[in-house]
């Protein structure tokens, strides 16, 4: 864990260092200097800047907590009664490979250009992404494990206490994970309709109407922390969560 | 105790494995049964265990038909069945938990009969075959079953571990007054541990093909036990057109 941190911190401060070189190289305002941007970064943080990163945090998190307590359980129950699955899984296999975003200006005109579009936005892209993941862990399941816990005399809610959920909870981790780019991707789109907070809002503004490339770039680099915070965050949870996971092999 | 009462079963499109068949056995008898792969001997054990119903005819335990899994019945799957994201003291308990019964003591008890306290915080990949093995026999043995199912419990473990844990299995069976009826593919396992053994060649299965083996062996070069074990093998060899 600690090799991996200290390999984590070493992809940083390469990819800092190459990004000065290119800003020496190019040498014009629409790359400013990586500490520039730090400077820009934590003077607009506590006022500005923050307001718009945590408009963004609430409607990312919100979306992904609402994803987790609907698509999990939903996805588990699936994995878990085969007539549910066989009543429900053609939906899900029509709707799964559609890419999400095209549903933008249709959550707009049903829904409007307030926060719960945007929540509602990302948080279609993530159902899918661990319902999907959900269902098929629960359906691997090696039948003689659910057979051995039965023998025990399970009945249903012990199965999904103490077999499917813990069974399901790394690919549950694993579709956060997997959906939080295209989530925060989707958040930029979001936030650029009519809306006065939010970090997708804030880069545009800077970079195409106050032509304030340091504040852009900080809005970037916020953007890029908010999504390196959840996967740290998720990675995090999973090791508390999940810790056979992480124990070492006899 | 057990009485198989005509029962026949096949799976869904699969060919019949039990036609017909009964069998009696009586409470604190050990039973091995052994035969072919594909012959029903798992089978046999799920219908015992209540996980599949015969399609005809039924089971009795005690005179109660069997209709799901019985409280005092404990089966032991050929992988141990164990689940991966408890610890062997989780899992030593789940059956307990699953009952609603608190059995803290029942539980460190049976950790320390068996010798795993010391592995009780260690997941099931973290520990030995052996250790597994003993955590599924005190998951089992939590419960105070008075039947035990076993399908080839022994059979991923290396010699001395099979040897030592067939040894415990003898044990645990005479010391607790258990109905131990296991499956396996091992003709000395099935001697050494089976007072009776069914044989189970060819399906469909009508009547039993039993070997009574009434006294229990020394050890393994017990002479007893090696005259079964050759009247096993030679059974076995018999070809599987056999007609029984």
């Amino acid at each position: 864990m600690e090799l991996r941190r200290l390999n984590v911190l070493f992809a940083l401060l390469s990819i800092l260092f190459a990004w000065h070189i290119l800003s020496i190289l190019i040498s014009k305002p629409i790359l400013p200097p990586p500490l520039r941007v730090l400077e820009v970064f934590v003077r607009s943080f506590p006022s500005e800047l923050g307001r718009h990163a945590a408009a963004s945090l609430k409607r990312v998190a919100l979306s992904i907590l609402l994803a987790i307590c609907s698509a999990a359980p939903l996805g588990i129950l699936l994995g878990q009664i085969g007539s549910l699955n066989r009543l429900l899984s053609p939906f899900v296999y029509v709707l799964y490979p559609v890419p999400k975003v095209v549903f933008v200006p249709i959550v707009i005109l049903f829904f409007g250009i307030g926060d719960f579009a945007k929540i509602l936005m990302i948080f279609i892209i993530l159902f899918f992404q661990i319902l999907v993941l959900a269902r098929d862990s629960a359906l691997s399941l090696r039948p003689e494990l659910i057979l051995s816990v039965k023998s025990l005399g399970a009945k249903k809610r012990h199965l999904f206490v103490y077999v499917f959920l813990p069974a399901t909870l790394p690919a549950i981790f694993t579709g956060i994970r997997q959906s939080i780019g295209t989530a925060i991707a989707v958040l930029y789109v979001a936030e650029l309709f009519a809306t006065r907070y939010g970090l997708g809002y804030f880069i545009y503004l800077t970079g195409t109407t106050l032509f304030d490339y340091p504040l852009m770039y900080a809005g970037i680099l916020a953007m890029g922390l908010l999504g390196f915070g959840l996967y740290f965050l998720t990675d995090f949870l999973e090791a508390r969560v999940c810790p056979w996971r992480f124990s070492q092999h006899g | 105790m057990i009485e198989v009462d005509a029962i026949s079963f096949s799976y869904a499109r699969g060919p019949s494995l039990f036609e017909d068949f009964s069998l009696h056995l009586e409470r604190g008898e050990s039973m091995a049964i052994i035969g072919p792969s594909g012959c029903g001997k798992t089978t046999f054990l799920y219908l015992l265990a209540g996980l599949v119903r015969p399609t005809r005819g039924e089971i009795r335990i005690d005179g109660k038909r069997i209709e799901g899994p019985r409280e005092r019945t404990a089966l032991i799957l050929q992988e141990f069945g164990l689940l991966p994201w408890r610890t062997v003291r989780q899992n030593v308990e789940l059956g307990l938990r699953i009952r609603g019964v608190r059995g803290d003591s029942a539980c460190a008890l049976w950790l320390r009969r068996l010798g795993i306290e010391e592995v009780a915080e260690s997941y099931p990949q973290q520990i030995s075959g052996g250790q597994r093995q003993r955590t599924a026999i005190a998951r089992a043995l939590v419960l105070r079953p008075d039947l035990l199912l076993m399908d080839e419990p022994f059979s991923s473990l290396d010699a001395p571990t099979r040897e030592s844990l067939q040894d415990l299995t003898v044990e645990l069976q005479r010391e607790e007054g258990l109905t131990v009826i296991l499956v396996t593919h091992t003709i000395e396992e099935a001697a050494f541990i089976g007072r009776r053994i069914l044989l189970l060649l060819r399906p469909p299965h009508r009547k039993p093909i039993m070997i009574e083996n009434p006294k229990i062996p020394e050890g393994r070069s017990d002479e007893g036990l090696l005259e079964v074990c050759r009247k096993l093998r030679g059974l076995m060899e018999v070809p599987w057109s056999l007609d029984v």
